[in-house]
């Protein structure tokens, strides 16, 4: 069979695509990797010692342990996240359209908030000084404790389950009315639900699954303030004795492989779903009745979402004390809050271009193998500091000597790409294959067409990505560490500066004005994107 | 709508990362990179950039990044050095950066009054004011009677589980506090005092700044933690105090600020010039004032609390096998 020549071009772009990808995403480590490679190879070629053992790098039953509980605390938060995230969604699509738009515009709060700090402040309400704390003891004869296992897995899912909430509504938006017309021809509404629109979401819980377990199984700051061991711990422990990258690289290998095979094997199975709908939104199910469990279980879910989006706010307002604090500390770290804005959004717009081609390609259900899945999306669990040693390492073989705002920018899309793609991946597996065809054949310019039809269609997804790496790359401290340019400084990294100096309340300040950049960025950017499916709503 | 943005944002990002890559000047510039706090080193540097106009470009380490930051870059770096002057709040990670060829010789002539036992005796690098470890109390919690006056007073038994505090002893001045008392002590005693400090329900908490908080909750009754944190908590009210352990005995541990000059660092003569002002008393006094240090080291035979005599050399001889041992202990 012949190629035509537009076949040739778009595997060439697709290949060239996925090289870009892979080389900014997996870049970094696989140029450690090819280092430590080079290291054992050479070890072994002039002993017959194995390097490994003679590095002082294995595994034991301590660090088996470790391992145990990361994996063990991954899948508790990914179980109590998904509980927690689909809840909320169908409460809010179970809302009256006002209500559901205001929520749709908050409930990503928790997990804008850097983790670290959003702990802090959970932490805080249960201190033995708090007055919730003292009206337990008065109650019970023992104050609460928010630490260990128990407290990592309530906040960790906390912090997640936004993530879900975001996944599930863009399954739930995509639900088909004639089906669920259908099944209430058949019985109660508890069977729609239940028979209908519950199932077809399963994709989406699958994918939010995958996710929220490979971002909890790297996770070490939050549980390490609940004095809860994880085996990040190990590699960063590894890390701060030797100060030998391939060491912590080495150490990190069972997190990259458990990772790899349990998100590639969630996004196999959601492939193998078919998933083919139009995504108009979920305002019409607002009208249909849920039944008991699912009701108490939304309920739940949004009164907890909403504890975690406005506690820990009200104690950042506390501990602020006065908006005088809170301009003053938004004054005094103008440029870093300036230098992050701008970083985020770069990022963000960065990770959506440099995870499109992948996605396009994942999303044809006949040309992913759970190999290519779990190639494209291993790079959520390399540890931050090796993004930036990898990067580091990299400069020191280009020429020229310094490593500028490129490299912090390339260290952010590197690590959060993967998340654009999950996003990106599942808009391509709602777009309606008639629409998309025809939108083929609109006689314009492939870039006309591209702002004027591809990208309106694709605006849920769009924004999924956007804001999810937008947020993510707000609070990374791990890899700009290592790469941030002398003399330039971001919002975290003065955020965990300041923790450390104890002052809660420049702290709290700083905190609140950050979120108040997001809220303001996020807010216009819901504007775009209502727009966005308002255009699409004609087009359809 | 959409379609008006996308394309401006992206030209907009281009624009950004194209100007960002363009704001490097010609004045005169170093480069420092540091683990004191941010709000206390920020005013110093500034000063400096003022008093001599050569521009300070800084980069600040963090606590939450585990000691894996600054020092993980300095070696990453080694080929192409960006960084001219290291000023570390501690000294451990100078000791390690010394160890593997990191660091240049520079003997600042502003330093000849600081002690030999706080400089190095070739000049790799230099200390600058110290601050110790110190048990804190919460007050309300600890009667005055039962406060510990020393180290081993932390093992009572009157302690229950989970009163007494230690911030990761893997990281930072926690490691180096084990490390000293390894090569003070020796290394089994010192491995037996934080057995049985385990054994007792010590509680492992993140950072010495959230053993302070923790006990100014009353989350705990007392924990070991930096003078600069407890003071911290001390000034702003909180129910605690501040011992110096072992004040009858060896002494409380010390730790200085360390200055260095990082090997083949691009503007020799500003890093220099920084070091210099770093170690002068006049910085010196600033930091003390300001609350980040706890006493100078031009004075500390004569002035403040009975310090610990440490060989720092074999402080960090001890580092990797103290850092071993609490490995197993404390991290599964």
């Amino acid at each position: 069979m012949k190629s035509s020549p537009r076949g040739i071009h778009s595997s060439i772009g697709q290949g060239l695509g996925l090289a870009a990808y892979l080389l900014v995403t997996l870049g970094p480590a696989a140029w450690l990797g090819w280092a430590l490679l080079e290291t054992v190879v050479g070890g072994w070629g002039n002993s017959a010692a194995p390097v490994l053992q003679a590095e002082g790098v294995e595994l034991n039953s301590r660090t088996w342990g470790l391992l145990g509980h990361s994996l063990g605390l991954a899948a508790l938060v990914t179980a109590g996240s998904l509980l927690l995230g689909l809840g909320a969604a169908v409460w809010i699509v179970t809302r009256p359209p006002w209500l559901g738009r205001l929520t749709r515009k908050l409930y990503l709060v928790p997990f804008i908030i850097p983790g670290y700090i959003y702990a802090l402040t959970w932490l805080s309400l249960f201190s033995r000084s708090s007055l919730l704390a003292q009206g337990v003891e008065r109650l019970f004869g023992q104050a609460p404790s928010a630490y260990g296992l128990p407290g990592a897995v309530l906040i960790l899912a906390l912090i997640y389950a936004p993530l879900v909430t975001l996944v599930m509504l863009a399954a739930l938006d995509a639900s088909e009315p004639e089906l669920v017309e259908q099944a209430l021809l058949m019985g109660p509404a508890g069977r729609a639900w239940r028979g209908v629109i519950l199932p077809l979401s399963r994709p989406g819980a699958v994918a939010a699954a995958g996710l929220v377990f490979a971002l909890a199984l790297v996770e070490y700051g939050v549980p390490a303030l609940l004095e809860f061991n994880v085996y990040p711990m190990e590699i960063y422990a590894e890390f701060s004795q030797s100060g030998d990258p391939l060491r912590a690289l080495l150490l990190a290998l069972p997190v990259l492989i458990s990772a790899a095979l349990l998100v590639g094997a969630a996004q196999w199975l959601l492939q193998r779903t078919p998933l083919s709908s139009r995504p108009q939104g979920a305002a019409w199910l607002s009208n249909l009745p849920l039944p008991g469990f699912e009701r108490t279980l939304a309920w739940f879910s949004a009164l907890s979402l909403a504890a975690a989006c406005l506690l820990p706010i009200l104690v950042l307002v506390i501990q602020a004390g006065s908006l005088s604090v809170v301009w003053s500390a938004a004054s005094q770290a103008q440029h870093d809050l300036l230098t992050t804005l701008l970083l985020a959004l770069s990022a963000a717009l960065g990770a959506v271009l440099v995870a499109f081609i992948p996605a396009q390609r994942l999303a044809a259900s006949d040309a992913a193998s759970p190999w290519l899945w779990a190639l494209l999306l291993v790079p959520l669990a390399v540890p931050a500091p090796l993004v930036g040693i990898g990067l580091v390492d990299l400069a020191n073989h280009l020429p020229g000597r310094s490593l500028g705002w490129f490299f912090m920018w390339a260290a952010h899309v590197g690590r959060f790409a993967p998340l654009a793609l999950i996003a990106l991946v599942a808009q391509f597996r709602r777009r309606e294959p008639l629409l998309h065809e025809l939108a083929q054949l609109y006689p314009v310019g492939w870039l006309r067409r591209l702002w004027q039809i591809d990208l309106p269609l694709m605006a849920g997804g769009l924004s999924a990505a956007l804001v999810v790496v937008f947020a993510l790359s707000l609070g990374e401290i791990g890899a700009t560490l290592l790469v941030i340019p002398p003399g330039l400084g971001t919002a975290a990294l003065r955020l965990y500066n300041l923790l450390h100096y104890g002052a809660p309340a420049s702290t709290a300040g700083l905190a609140l004005s950050l979120l108040f950049i997001i809220l303001a960025v996020g807010g216009l950017w819901a504007g775009f994107y209502e727009r966005g499916v308002r255009r699409f709503g004609q087009i359809d | 709508m959409i379609k008006h943005y996308v394309p401006l944002l992206l030209i907009l990002s281009i624009l950004l990362l194209g100007l960002a890559a363009c704001t490097a000047k010609d004045e005169p510039a170093v480069v420092v990179y540091t683990s004191v706090d941010q709000p206390f080193a920020e005013p110093i540097l500034t000063a400096f950039e003022q008093k001599t106009g050569v521009r300070v470009l800084a980069v600040y380490d963090t606590e939450a990044a585990k000691t894996t930051g600054l020092v993980s870059r300095l070696s990453a770096e080694r080929d192409h050095p960006q960084a001219d002057v290291f000023w570390s709040s501690e000294i451990a990670q100078t000791l390690w950066l010394q160890d593997h060829g990191l660091l240049a010789v520079y003997q600042s002539p502003v330093a000849d009054d600081i002690p030999a036992g706080f400089r190095d005796p070739q000049g790799y690098w230099t200390g600058l004011g110290y601050r110790t470890r110190v048990i804190i109390v919460n007050t309300e919690r600890v009667a005055p009677e039962d406060y510990p006056q020393t180290l081993a007073d932390l093992l009572d038994p009157k302690w229950g589980p989970g009163e007494v505090g230690l911030a990761n002893p893997l990281f930072g001045t926690t490691a180096t506090h084990a490390a000293a008392l390894y090569a003070s002590w020796g290394a089994q005693p010192a491995l037996d005092y934080f057995q049985q400090l385990e054994a007792q329900g010590v509680r492992i908490v993140d950072g010495n700044s959230v053993v302070r908080d923790m006990v100014a909750s009353g989350d705990l009754k007392l924990g070991l933690t930096d003078t600069d944190d407890a003071e911290a908590a001390v000034q702003a009210g909180k129910p605690v105090i501040v011992i110096f352990p072992d004040q009858d005995g060896a002494g409380t541990l010390a730790i200085p600020n360390t200055v260095a000059l990082v090997a083949g660092g691009p503007n020799l003569a500003q890093g220099q010039a920084l070091i210099d002002y770093l170690l002068s008393a006049e910085v010196e006094t600033q930091l003390i004032r300001d609350g980040f240090l706890h006493g100078s080291l031009r004075d500390s035979a004569s002035a403040g609390p009975v310090l610990m005599a440490v060989d720092w050399r074999a402080v960090a001889e001890q580092m990797e096998a103290a850092k071993r041992d609490l490995q197993d202990l404390f991290l599964r």
